[in-house]
């Protein structure tokens, strides 16, 4: 039997809101294997949101332990969290989260600044993530003069560029129309099957969901039922 | 570093893109940079210009008990004993010293009308002797006897009537002015001198004077000459070192312009900062987002705060250097005035303004620190925020 590459162990997690506690996960235990494609459905309120956050190392959760890669990202400080994070993931956000001053090519390469690449390396890396998500035409755009689409593009670009083992999606189609949602959805497809990048993904769209080869849902904080899919 | 140094440029395009009440610390810091700058180059000048007027090896010699030249009444067989005393520098077999008479008139300023007092100094031709500094720079001196005088250059630039050749009215008697002269720099360029004798005939002074200016052979001869000046029981004068003299004639309204540029710097700086923690909260609530981003990728707290302070550190100089610049331009070397408080009669002493290396120094420090100080609260509390709430905005 093989380690999961994501190991979620009895997480409890919540927020405190009006003076009350809210649970929002309750002993929550998850397993995605490498290089699998997930996605987590669910009305809003279940919990999706915040088992992404705490699998991206964004929160701690209260109880239980989060491994990845056969790290316990619960045991990290702060610092070593960011370290691992600017290593391990790639963020794909609703509205892209792009720095509107930068140019696509800057903004893709602006993880790399985190590494010990040179300049003529980061650029190099860069350029060759905006041409695998195909905007090398753009590079010298800035967010403003994209469309929705191409925007969601180059933050893939940008979650791929330091060449994470995992890219962690937050509703990439949320705000996309549905041709520009498509292009998206088979591009992190191709990320999964020839980049070999492990995805895990929430949304609320039952089309994005099928391209996943693996769809839990979620309700009231507990994973209610998984699918599995053949890969296509 | 290379982290921090992306992080900053990042902010400063972002801060361009958005400039908003950001601004609001550029202006601040500007504001105090050039009111502390302008107060404390006013107080370095006019201390500097009654100090360069003081030598070590003169001594001024006022009636005893007098503290001032104004209140002096010094009678005239007393001039003719001291020259002949030890340790005065000698020309022609008697002691360099001049007998003046000092009394105060009213001008009124160039580019106003209001009136200001200036110093009306009666001379006599070893004034020139006792302070080599003087020198006329145009026209020439006066004419014993006759209604003439000569200006310092600073009472000809802050003084309206006194270009040479014009005729002034003072104290209801009309003056020539025949020349300007400089004392490099000194607080005798903010004066009026004319014949002494004619000065107190004039004002009806009789066989008296103000003040006795005398110039030892050295500076060490001071305390002698003093010793020999009380003993001597024909003489009631008091002896004050040149130097000495002016110094504590500065002290007074060195300190209140300093307690007033502190005082000013102190309010100001906590409004500066008070605009700096707004302006940048402010700023920093608008890429709320962007840092939460920066964060989500792998950008630790710290390198974000640095940055943070960073960016304020730079638009601080930029606000700082900005108003040091202006006040370089408008007023450097431009000749202020001032009254001379205290012991001093109250006339007005002008003396040109002087940006010196120390007060640039002090002025970019203060808006250094302040600069970082206004963006260290805002930029903990932007790192401190939950990064999934910040991602949301």
């Amino acid at each position: 039997m093989t380690t999961p590459f994501i190991r979620c162990e009895n997480i409890t997690h919540g927020y405190f809101r009006g003076g009350h506690q809210l649970e929002v996960l309750s002993s929550l235990t998850l397993s995605v294997e490498s290089g699998d494609f997930v996605a987590l459905m669910g009305p809003s309120g279940s919990g999706k949101s915040t088992l992404l956050n705490l699998i991206a190392g964004l929160e701690k959760p209260h109880a239980g332990d989060i491994t990845i890669g056969g790290i316990d990202i619960t045991s990290l400080d702060e610092q070593t969290l960011a370290a691992w994070r600017a290593a391990t993931l790639g963020f794909v956000f609703q509205f892209y989260n792009l720095i509107p001053v930068l140019t696509a090519h800057d903004n893709v390469a602006l993880p790399l600044m985190l590494t010990p690449l040179s300049r003529k390396e980061r650029n190099q890396r860069a350029a060759a993530a905006l041409e695998i998500v195909d905007l090398t035409d753009r590079a010298k755009h800035k967010p403003t003069e994209l469309s929705g689409g191409q925007q969601q593009r180059v933050a893939i670009a940008r979650a791929l560029v330091t060449d994470p083992r995992l890219l962690v999606c937050d509703e990439p189609t949320g705000d996309l129309d549905r041709a520009s949602a498509t292009e998206t959805l088979q591009l992190l497809k191709m990320l999964n099957t020839d980049f070999d990048k492990t995805i895990f993904m929430v949304t609320h769209d039952p089309e994005a969901a099928s391209y996943a080869h693996t769809v839990w849902h979620m309700d009231k904080g507990n994973l209610r039922d998984r699918q599995k899919r053949a890969v296509a | 570093m290379k982290e921090v140094s992306s992080l900053l440029l990042m902010f400063l395009k972002l801060f361009l893109a958005r400039p908003g009440s950001g601004v609001i610390i550029v202006f601040g810091v500007a504001g105090l940079t050039a009111i502390v700058t302008s107060l404390f180059a006013v107080s370095t000048a006019f201390e500097g210009a009654l100090a360069s007027t003081g030598q070590p090896d003169r001594a001024l010699l006022l009636r005893a008990g007098s503290t001032s030249e104004i209140n002096g009444n010094v009678a005239l067989n007393q001039y003719e004993i001291v020259r002949d005393m030890a340790g005065l520098l000698r020309l022609q077999d008697k002691g360099v010293a001049s007998r003046e008479t000092y009394v105060t008139a009213n001008l009124r300023m160039k580019n106003s009308s209001k009136e200001a007092t200036l110093p009306l100094r009666g001379v006599e031709a070893a004034a020139f002797t006792v302070r080599p500094e003087v020198s006329i720079v145009s026209g020439a001196t006066f004419d014993a006897g006759k209604y003439e005088l000569i200006a310092g250059v600073k009472a000809a630039q802050t003084f309206a009537g006194l270009e040479v050749g014009q005729t002034i009215r003072i104290r209801g008697q009309e003056y020539l002015v025949r020349g300007h002269f400089s004392a490099e720099g000194g607080a005798n360029e903010t004066e009026l001198w004319m014949d002494e004798r004619l000065l107190a005939a004039t004002l009806g002074r009789g066989e008296t004077f103000s003040s006795i200016i005398v110039r030892l052979e050295s500076a060490r001869e001071f305390e002698s000459f003093q010793a020999q000046l009380a003993a001597d029981r024909r003489l009631t004068l008091s002896a004050y070192r040149e130097s000495s003299f002016y110094e504590d004639l500065a002290g007074p309204t060195t300190s209140m312009i300093q307690t007033l540029g502190l005082l000013v710097g102190i309010i100001m700086s906590i409004g500066a900062l008070a605009a700096g923690v707004n302006s940048m909260q402010a700023a920093l609530e608008s890429r709320t987002r962007e840092i939460a981003t920066l964060r989500a990728l792998g950008f630790g707290r710290v390198p974000v705060l640095t940055a943070v302070l960073a960016e304020c550190a730079v638009l601080s100089l930029i606000g700082a250097g900005a108003a040091l610049v202006g006040v370089f331009v408008l007023l450097d070397g431009q000749t202020l005035s001032t009254v001379a408080a205290s012991t001093t009669s109250g006339t007005q002493v002008a003396f040109e303004f002087d940006i010196t290396g120390e007060s640039l120094a002090i002025a970019g420090l203060t808006a250094l620190s302040l600069g970082v100080l206004g963006g260290l609260m805002p930029g903990i509390a932007a790192i401190r925020r939950p990064i999934p709430q910040a991602l949301r905005g």
